[in-house]
C-alpha cells in the first residue's frame, strides 16, 4: 500500500508540476499582480477579494515584505499592479516606498491599505507621498457607538469599532448605489493643499456620528470639526496611475465581504457592500473602466483671410491669422475591457479653451462617433494661443492636450484695399488732380499782360 | 639696324615724357585739390580702419545685445526677402505675446546690410551677411567724414572741412557706437543725420527744389534708420523760426521748408512703425505748426506788399486772429479726442532729466539713459569739449544762414547730451565741425603771422604765431592720441566675449556667453521657452535660436515686471508664475566668480523696482538692510529667498575660489554670501558655463502626485 501510495503521490506530483508549468506558462501572458500580505495565514483570510482579482484576469502572486520579489528588475516592470495589505513591515527588503513611488509614477497601479494593527512609517511615508495624511497614531481607529455593527463570535475587537460606512463616490463603471460596508479601521485625510485636489476622490467615509480615537489609550476623539472621518481615498496621479488608500485593510477580508449592515428594514439584515466596493475598486483601479484617452488633435483653417505661400519652416508653429476659422477637431477612446480594445467614445462634456495668458475663448466641444469637434473665430489678437484641453473627471482618466499656434496679424496686403471712410481722401485727391489741371490749363492759356 | 633705331626712337620718347613730368607743375588749385582728394581719401582709410580693433583682437563678432537683434532680422531679410521681412511676426519673442518685427523697428539699418550684401553678391563676391554686419558702421563711419567735410565746406570753408572730417574720423563719442561689430542703428543713422543737414543748408542756401527733395530723400533714409529723427524734425522748425524772427525769412527758406517738410512728412510716413505719428504725435507738431506759420508769414508779406500800411493792419489783426483761433481750436479738439497722442516717456525724460527716474524705472534701468558726467563730455570728445565754445563764438562773429544752423545744432544737443549719456552720439558730430571751425579759425589767423605775406603788415611778431599754431597742433596730436586709446580700450569690446588680465599679464578670455546659448541651441527642444531677464532677449534669441519671454525691445512693461515678479519670489512663488508662462529653462548671469560686474544679482533691483511698477506687493525696501543692497548674512530673507539669488548662488558655496576668501566668497560684491547649502524644488541645474558666468536651470514638470504642483 505504502509503496502503491508513493506511487501515486509521484504521479500526482509529476502531474501537478506539469499543471503548474502550464499554469505558470500561461500565467505569463496574464498582467501580474504581486499582493504583499503580513502572512500566509492572513492572505487566506482575504482568499475571496484575491479570487475576484484572479477573476479579474491577472495573475496574483502573494508574498511577505520581506520575501517579495523586486517590482522592476534591471528596468523591466516584473508586475503590473500592487496590492499591499500589510501596512505594519518597514519595507525594507526588495520592495520600498521608494520602489512603490517609482511605480506609481511609472504609471503602475496600487492599493494600499492600513491594518487596524497600526502601521510603520515607511507606510505612512508613502501615503503622505500620495497626499494622504494617516493619523499620526497607528493606533487610532474610527469609533461610532451609534452605527456600530455586532461583533461576530470569531472577532475579538474592541466594541463600537467595527462600524457601518458608506460609500460617497462612485467610481465608474459603478452606476447603482453601493451599500454602506462594514468597516474597522484607522480614520485617513487629505493634508495641506490637496484638500481640494482633484486628483484625489474619497470614496468611503463614516456616517456623521463616527470619531477617531486612540483604541489603547484614552477614549479622547480627535477634534474632527463636525466632519464624519475619511475612510479611503483615491488618487489618479498626473500620469493616470491609481492609487486606493484605505484605512482598512479588513474590508476586503473574507469575514467582512460576510457581514451584513443596517438594510432599510432599520434590522441589520442586508449584506455589506464590501463586495461590491472590492469589486469596483479592482476594475477603476487596474485600469479597466474609466479609461480614456485622446488622439488625433487636428487644427484647420477653414476660413478667413486668404493666405500668400509662406515660407517653408517645418520648425515653427502652425501659423493662423487673426480672424480665422478654425476648426479643432480630437477623437477620444475609451478602453473596453471586455473587448480588449479601444472604441470610440462620445463626451459632451468636453471643454476647449483658447488662451493666451489669459482664456480668450472657452467651448465646449461637440462628439460625434468618437470625434470631438469645435468651429471658432480666432480673436482680433496676435500672439501665440494655447489651445487646451484639460479633461479632469472624477475616476475617469485625466486627458490633457495643449497645442501653440501662432496667430499673426494681417499681411500688410490682406487689409481691405478701400474703405468707405477714407472717401473724404479719395474725392480729395481727385479735387486735387483736377485743381491742378484746370490750374494749368488757365496759366498756361491766359495773357495776363494782354490787358 | 632697323631695331637699334627703334630703340633709340623709344628712349627718345621716354626722355621726353620724363622731363615732361619733371618739369610739370600743377597750378596752386589743382595742387590743393589733389592734396584735398589725398587727405579725404586718406581720412577714409582712417576711419575705417581705426574702428577694427576689435575684430583684430576678437574676432569677426556682432557686439553686444541690440545689434544681435539686427544681426537676426537681417539674415531673414536676406533669406526670406522684402515682403516676408516687412510683415514678420516673430513668435519665439515676447512668449506668449509675441511681436510684429516688420512693423515695430526702423529698418533702414537692415535694408542698408541686405543691399550691400545682395550687390556684393550680384559681383559674384560671396561675403557672409555677417561680416557685411560687422563692417557696415565702420564703413559708414567713413562716408560720415566725407559729409562732415562737406557740411563744414558749405558752413565754413574747405579747410575747416578736412578738420571736421578728420576729427569726426576717430572722435570717440561716434566711434563708440560704430567699432566694427556693433550693428546698430545708430552707426548709419548719424551719417544720415550729417546728409540730412548738409543738404538742408544746401536748400536753404540755394533755395532750389533740386536739394529740397535731396534734403527730403535723405531725411527718409534717417526716419528709416533711428527713431532719433525726431531731432531732426524739431531742431528745423525751430531753425525756421529763428530765421523767421531774426529777420531772415527769405523765399529760399520758404520754399526748402515746405518742400522738405511736406515731401518728408509723406515719406516718413512710408515706414510702417513711424505710421501716421508724424501727423499725430506731439513730437511732430512743431514741425507741422512751424509749417502752418511759415505759409502765413509768406502770405503775409506777399500781402503787406500789395496793401497800404494801414489795411495790412487791420487785414493782419483779423488773420492773425482768425489762424491763431483755428489752430488753437483744432489743437485741444485733437487733444481731447486723442488724436494727438500724448508725449512718450523717453521724450518726458529727454525734457526733464528727473522724471524716467521718478516715473519709468525701465527707462532709468537702462545705463545709456542717465544724465552725462563731466568725464564722459572730455572722455568722449577731448578738446572738442573746449573747441565748442571757441567755434561758437567764431560761428556768432560770421552769422549767416548756415552758421546760424550750426549754432542751433550745437546747443540743442549740448542740452540732449547732457541729459541722456548715449545722446553723446548725436553731440559729437557737430562738436568735431565747430571744433574744426575754431580750430581752423585759429589756424587761419595765426598762420599769416607765422608766414607774413608782404602786403600784410603783422602785429604780432613771427614767434607769436609759431607759438598759437604749435600749441594747436600739438592739441590736435593728443587728440589723435586720445582717441586712438580711447577706441582701442573702451569702445573695442564685444561685451559677449571678455577679456581679462590675469596676475601674470596674459590675457584671458571668458566665451562663457556663447557656450551658454550654443548649449541652449544644442540641447534644448526646439520651442523651448527661455526666461532670462530682458537684456539677454536678443542675444537668447539669434545665437540659441530659443523661444524667449522678454528681450531688449522693452515694449511691455507688464510683461517684464512679471518676469521680474518671477525672479525677485520665492522659488515656491516664482513655480506658478513660470508655470503660467510655460517657462522651460531660466537663465541668469552670474559674475561672482569671474568678477564680472554687470551680472544678474547687480540689476536685481531694477528687477524689483520694474516689478514693483507693476504690482505694488513687491517693495523695494523689502530687499534691502536698512537701505544698503547687499547679499550676505544680514540680507533682508526676501533677498536671500529670491528666486534670483537661488540661482545665482545655487552651490556657490561649495567653491573656494581664493585661499584667503571663505568659500562662496563673490568678487563682485566682495562679500561673503548669507545663504549656504541652497536646494530646488522646483528647478533643476541644466547648465553651468566653466567660468559660471551662465546659469541654465530646468524649470520641473508638476509633481505627479502631488496638487497643485
Amino acid at each position: 500500500m505504502r509503496r502503491v501510495g508513493a506511487v501515486v503521490v509521484c504521479i500526482a506530483a509529476v502531474i501537478a508540476s506539469v499543471v503548474v508549468a502550464e499554469a505558470q506558462s500561461a500565467a505569463t501572458n496574464k498582467p501580474r499582480v504581486l499582493v504583499i500580505a503580513p502572512s500566509e495565514v492572513e492572505a487566506q483570510s482575504y482568499s475571496g477579494f484575491l479570487n475576484m482579482v484572479q477573476e479579474a484576469g491577472y495573475d496574483i502572486r502573494v508574498s511577505k515584505a520581506d520575501d517579495a520579489a523586486p517590482l522592476t528588475l534591471y528596468g523591466w516592470d516584473e508586475f503590473d499592479n500592487l496590492i499591499l495589505l500589510d501596512s505594519q513591515s518597514e519595507l525594507t527588503a526588495k520592495v520600498t516606498p521608494d520602489s512603490i513611488l517609482s511605480f506609481i509614477d511609472a504609471g503602475h497601479n496600487v492599493i494600499l491599505a492600513a491594518s487596524s494593527q497600526g502601521w510603520s512609517d515607511a507606510f505612512s511615508t508613502i501615503a503622505a507621498e500620495c497626499g494622504v495624511k494617516l493619523s499620526e497614531n497607528p493606533h487610532d481607529l474610527v469609533f461610532d457607538h451609534v452605527h456600530s455593527l455586532p461583533l461576530p463570535a470569531s472577532l475579538q475587537l474592541d466594541t463600537h469599532t467595527l462600524i457601518e460606512a458608506k460609500v460617497t463616490a462612485l467610481l465608474p463603471p459603478m452606476q447603482k448605489a453601493i451599500p454602506n460596508i462594514a468597516y474597522r479601521g484607522t480614520c485617513i485625510d487629505l493634508e495641506g493643499k490637496t484638500t481640494t485636489s482633484p486628483l484625489h476622490t474619497r470614496v468611503a467615509s463614516s456616517l456623521a456620528t463616527a470619531y477617531c480615537a486612540d483604541a489603547h489609550h484614552s477614549r479622547a476623539p480627535i477634534a474632527t470639526a463636525n466632519i464624519a472621518p475619511q475612510l479611503m481615498v483615491a488618487l489618479q496621479a498626473r500620469n493616470n496611475a491609481r492609487v486606493i488608500i484605505s484605512g482598512s485593510a479588513e474590508l476586503f477580508s473574507d469575514a467582512f465581504f460576510a457581514m451584513n449592515v443596517t438594510g432599510e428594514d432599520g434590522l441589520i439584515s442586508q449584506p455589506a457592500g464590501n463586495k461590491e466596493l472590492s469589486s469596483m475598486l479592482i476594475d477603476w483601479t487596474f485600469q479597466h473602466t474609466g479609461v480614456l484617452r485622446m488622439n488625433n488633435v487636428q487644427i484647420k483653417k477653414i476660413g478667413g483671410v486668404k493666405d500668400e505661400e509662406l515660407p517653408a519652416n517645418e520648425d515653427s508653429d502652425p501659423m493662423f491669422t487673426i480672424k480665422d476659422v478654425i476648426e479643432y477637431s480630437v477623437d477620444i477612446q475609451e478602453w473596453d475591457n471586455i473587448q480588449q480594445q479601444w472604441v470610440p467614445t462620445d463626451r459632451d462634456d468636453v471643454q476647449l479653451e483658447v488662451t493666451m495668458l489669459n482664456p480668450y475663448i472657452r467651448l465646449t466641444l461637440k462628439p460625434d462617433h468618437g470625434t470631438h469637434k469645435a468651429q471658432f473665430t480666432l480673436p482680433d489678437v496676435y500672439g501665440l494661443f494655447t489651445l487646451k484641453i484639460d479633461y479632469r473627471r472624477p475616476g475617469y482618466s485625466w486627458m490633457e492636450a495643449n497645442d501653440h499656434i501662432s496667430v499673426r496679424p494681417f499681411r500688410h496686403n490682406q487689409y481691405e484695399r478701400f474703405i468707405s471712410s477714407a472717401n473724404p481722401f479719395y474725392f480729395a485727391s481727385f479735387c486735387m488732380i483736377g485743381g491742378v489741371v484746370l490750374f494749368s490749363l488757365i496759366f498756361l492759356f491766359t495773357n495776363p499782360h494782354k490787358q | 639696324m632697323k631695331g637699334g633705331k627703334q630703340v633709340d626712337a623709344v628712349r627718345k620718347q621716354l626722355q621726353e615724357w620724363s622731363q615732361a613730368i619733371v618739369n610739370f607743375r600743377f597750378s596752386a588749385a589743382k595742387h590743393a585739390f589733389l592734396l584735398k582728394i589725398l587727405i579725404l581719401g586718406l581720412i577714409y582709410i582712417l576711419a575705417f580702419s581705426s574702428r577694427l580693433f576689435s575684430v583684430l583682437r576678437f574676432e569677426s563678432v556682432i557686439h553686444e545685445f541690440d545689434p544681435y537683434f539686427n544681426y537676426r532680422s537681417t539674415k531673414y531679410l536676406v533669406s526670406n526677402g522684402l515682403y516676408n521681412f516687412l510683415n514678420w511676426f516673430d513668435d519665439t519673442t515676447w512668449y506668449p505675446l509675441g511681436r510684429i518685427v516688420g512693423g515695430t523697428i526702423y529698418p533702414g539699418l537692415m535694408f542698408t546690410a541686405a543691399l550691400v550684401h545682395n550687390f556684393l553678391h550680384a559681383l559674384h563676391l560671396p561675403v557672409d551677411i555677417r561680416n557685411v554686419c560687422v563692417l557696415l558702421a565702420p564703413w559708414f563711419a567713413s562716408n560720415t567724414a566725407m559729409v562732415a567735410y562737406f557740411l563744414t565746406k558749405e558752413v565754413w570753408d574747405d579747410k575747416a572741412g578736412l578738420l571736421a572730417a578728420v576729427f569726426v574720423a576717430i572722435v570717440p563719442g561716434y566711434t563708440s557706437r560704430s567699432v566694427a561689430g556693433s550693428f546698430d542703428n545708430e552707426g548709419i543713422a548719424i551719417f544720415a543725420l550729417l546728409l540730412t543737414y548738409l543738404l538742408w543748408i544746401k536748400a536753404v542756401k540755394t533755395g532750389s527744389l533740386w536739394w529740397s527733395c535731396a534734403c527730403a530723400l535723405a531725411y527718409f533714409y534717417m526716419v528709416s534708420a533711428w527713431g532719433g529723427y525726431v531731432f531732426i524734425i524739431n531742431l528745423i522748425p525751430l531753425y525756421v523760426l529763428v530765421m523767421l524772427i531774426s529777420g531772415r525769412f527769405s523765399l529760399r527758406l520758404y520754399v526748402a521748408y515746405s518742400t522738405v517738410y511736406v515731401l518728408g512728412t509723406l515719406l516718413s510716413m512710408q515706414i510702417s512703425f513711424v505710421g501716421f505719428q508724424p501727423v499725430q504725435s506731439s513730437e511732430h507738431m512743431a514741425a507741422m505748426g512751424m509749417f502752418g506759420i511759415l505759409q502765413l508769414y509768406a502770405v503775409i508779406t506777399w500781402v503787406r506788399s500789395k496793401m497800404s500800411p494801414d489795411h495790412f493792419r487791420i487785414f493782419l489783426r483779423g488773420l492773425l486772429t482768425l489762424a491763431a483761433g483755428l489752430f488753437g481750436t483744432l489743437f485741444v479738439v485733437a487733444w481731447i479726442t486723442g488724436y494727438i497722442s500724448p508725449w512718450t516717456g523717453r521724450f518726458y525724460a529727454l525734457l526733464d532729466p528727473t522724471y524716467a527716474k521718478s516715473h519709468i524705472p525701465i527707462i532709468a534701468s537702462v545705463s545709456e539713459h542717465q544724465p552725462t558726467t563731466w568725464a564722459s563730455f572730455f572722455f568722449d570728445m577731448h578738446i572738442l569739449a573746449f573747441l565748442v565754445p571757441a567755434g561758437l563764438y567764431f560761428c556768432f562773429k560770421r552769422l549767416n544762414d548756415a552758421t546760424i544752423f550750426i549754432l542751433l545744432y550745437t546747443l540743442t544737443s549740448v542740452y540732449f547730451a547732457g541729459v541722456m549719456v548715449r545722446l553723446i552720439l548725436v553731440l559729437a558730430p557737430v562738436a568735431c565741425i565747430i571744433g574744426a571751425i575754431a580750430a581752423s579759425a585759429t589756424l587761419t589767423s595765426y598762420m599769416r603771422y607765422v608766414k607774413p605775406s608782404n602786403r600784410d603788415s603783422s602785429v604780432f611778431p613771427k614767434e607769436i604765431g609759431w607759438g598759437v599754431v604749435g600749441a594747436v597742433t600739438l592739441l590736435l596730436i593728443f587728440y589723435g592720441l586720445h582717441c586712438t586709446w580711447v577706441t582701442a580700450e573702451a569702445y573695442s569690446s564685444p561685451s559677449i566675449v571678455l577679456a581679462a588680465q590675469q596676475q601674470n599679464g596674459n590675457r584671458i578670455i571668458f566665451d562663457d556667453f556663447r557656450e551658454g546659448y550654443r548649449w541652449l541651441a544644442h540641447n534644448t527642444p526646439q520651442h523651448a521657452r527661455v526666461m532670462s531677464w530682458w537684456d539677454y532677449g536678443y542675444q537668447i534669441s539669434a545665437m540659441a535660436n530659443r523661444t524667449v519671454l522678454v528681450d531688449n525691445n522693452t515694449w511691455n512693461n507688464t510683461h517684464i515686471a512679471q518676469v521680474g515678479k518671477a525672479f525677485a519670489s520665492s522659488e515656491e512663488n516664482a513655480y506658478p508664475i513660470m508655470l503660467s508662462l510655460d517657462v522651460d529653462y531660466v537663465l541668469v548671469i552670474f559674475g561672482g566668480l569671474t568678477g564680472y560686474a554687470s551680472d544678474d544679482i547687480n540689476k536685481f533691483l531694477w528687477m524689483v523696482r520694474i516689478a514693483g511698477s507693476c504690482d505694488p506687493k513687491i517693495k523695494e525696501a523689502d530687499y534691502e538692510t536698512l537701505g544698503e543692497y547687499r547679499i550676505d548674512d544680514k540680507a533682508s530673507p526676501a533677498m536671500l529667498n529670491s528666486l534670483m539669488y537661488t540661482l545665482s548662488y545655487y552651490k556657490f558655496d561649495q567653491l573656494q575660489i581664493e585661499e584667503a576668501k571663505p568659500a562662496g566668497f563673490d568678487r563682485v560684491r566682495n562679500a561673503e554670501i548669507g545663504r549656504k547649502g541652497i536646494s530646488l524644488t522646483y528647478l533643476e541645474e541644466a547648465f553651468t558655463s566653466p567660468h559660471w558666468l551662465v546659469r541654465i536651470y530646468r524649470v520641473l514638470k508638476p509633481g505627479n502626485r502631488a496638487w497643485p504642483y
